[in-house]
């Protein structure tokens, strides 16, 4: 009998914690995050594509933004899904000649997402790149996966 | 004087109790079938996977450091411990864990063991630790069998992290185990799902198969966007913990949130487990 009645109110109280908190409890994945994470991990493959092709440039002079919505124009900025549009921008040449690049990506709700290339096609429309050296090797831009803190 | 030493002498009988059951069990499972299979899968199936990939051009895309899988042989106990974490460490551990008391309900032996020199607490500490000990031995196994197929069959290239960067073969390695070290609390944790079931449901079959049909539910549960309350109190959710390891910026927010959660189901399944075998009525049976 009392493990009868000590587990109904173990369960009882499991509940309450959930329809407690489940409310209150928003997804994790938000505009600003998918962002922040977005832009350095591009910048950070786009210098490891371009060396792969025999061209030497820094992360940080890229100044690389993303801005990622949903595709979905009434749903709000936010939540696991993969209807998730990005477009990177970063300056190539000099600080005036801004370039963008688009990516279709796919959020999970524990913060990893995987970007797939959209254009434009010589930057990340081909799975494999033929580097300097003539290897035939993984084009890093093509698809990439990365993870922020949901927390 | 005497006094303390009669209070000592039943304690320490206990303790050698314990251990010669935690012995006893160790040597049971050295000879059993099942255990064995086990064992050989956990430190052959990363090598047959690694040549099975190598025999084609595809690449596991679905899951993280899948894309690298023919580039950096660090990536493939990544891979490994992302398909592992699914559905087949739950279903390891609660092999052993799922059995280990339900097993003298099956053959009837309950009375047995409990009328030879071990008291209950003494048998249920060292059935525990042995269910542990192989736990914790199938998972170490399987880490390091995996690190050594990508190793050796892939090679020592550098990883790209889930920033973008480079990470050095030396760190991909530390990273590497030390990702696998994380997914051991939630082992444990399904460890003691395993006992808890074993003991409650006095049956083999439910100890061993529920464990993997409650990971795979709250597997499920995650995917459908569960609120992230809910996501947070799963079992599953400490097995994807580690990809904070991997950035620019490491975060351990998951991880802690992972420990915690992990710890409060092993202790409450333990405990459960030993209050029911404490109040079970063996000799009415």
């Amino acid at each position: 009998m009392r493990w009868g009645a000590m587990r109904r109110g173990t369960t009882a109280a499991v509940v309450a914690v959930l329809l407690g908190t489940s409310g209150c409890g928003s997804s994790g994945v938000t505009k600003d995050r998918l962002n922040h994470a977005v832009a350095p991990t591009f910048a950070n493959l786009y210098v490891l594509q371009q060396s792969l092709r025999g061209r030497k440039v820094g992360a940080a002079s890229l100044n690389s933004k993303a801005d990622c919505a949903r595709g979905d124009a009434q749903a709000a900025d936010s939540g696991a899904g993969n209807d998730w549009m990005c477009t990177v921008t970063w300056f190539n040449t000099g600080p005036d000649i801004a370039v963008t690049a688009s990516y279709q990506v796919h959020v999970q709700t524990n913060g990893c997402y995987t970007a797939d290339g959209d254009g434009p096609a010589d930057l990340n429309g081909q799975q494999m790149l033929t580097a300097t050296d003539g290897a035939t090797v993984t084009n890093p831009l093509w698809q990439f996966d990365g993870c922020f803190d949901t927390t | 004087m005497t006094a303390v030493a009669e209070r000592t002498e039943p304690r320490q009988a206990a303790r050698t109790g314990a251990w010669v059951v935690y012995r006893w069990e160790l040597i049971k499972l050295t000879r059993q079938v099942k255990a064995q299979v086990v064992v050989g899968l956990c430190v052959l199936a990363p090598f047959l996977f690694v040549a099975a990939l190598n025999a084609q051009s595809n690449v596991p895309q679905d899951t993280l450091f899948g894309r690298w899988v023919h580039d950096s042989g660090f990536s493939i106990p990544l891979v490994v411990l992302g398909f592992a974490g699914q559905w087949a460490l739950p279903a390891v551990t609660s092999v052993v864990a799922g059995d280990i008391f339900a097993c003298e309900d099956r053959y009837g032996t309950w009375k047995t063991i409990l009328t030879r020199s071990c008291g209950r607490s003494q048998i249920f500490t060292g059935k525990t630790f042995a269910a542990i000990t192989f736990s914790v031995v199938t998972t170490v196994l399987l880490a390091l069998s995996s690190l050594a197929a990508g190793v050796l069959l892939v090679g020592r290239q550098p990883l790209i992290g889930l920033s973008g960067t480079l990470l050095t073969p030396g760190h991909s390695a530390v990273l590497v185990l030390t990702s696998w070290a994380t997914v051991l609390l939630p082992v444990l944790g399904f460890t003691g799902l395993g006992l808890l079931l074993s003991v409650a449901s006095r049956s083999s079959a439910v100890g061993v198969g529920a464990p993997v049909v409650i990971g795979l539910v709250m597997q499920l549960a995650s995917l459908v966007n569960a609120p992230s309350a809910v996501r947070m109190l799963l079992l599953t959710t400490p097995f994807g913990a580690w990809h904070g390891l991997f950035t620019v910026r490491p975060f351990y927010g998951p991880l802690v949130q992972g420990a915690i959660v992990s710890l409060v189901y092993f202790v409450l399944c333990v405990g459960g487990a030993y209050a029911l075998l404490r109040r079970r009525d063996i000799t009415g049976s």
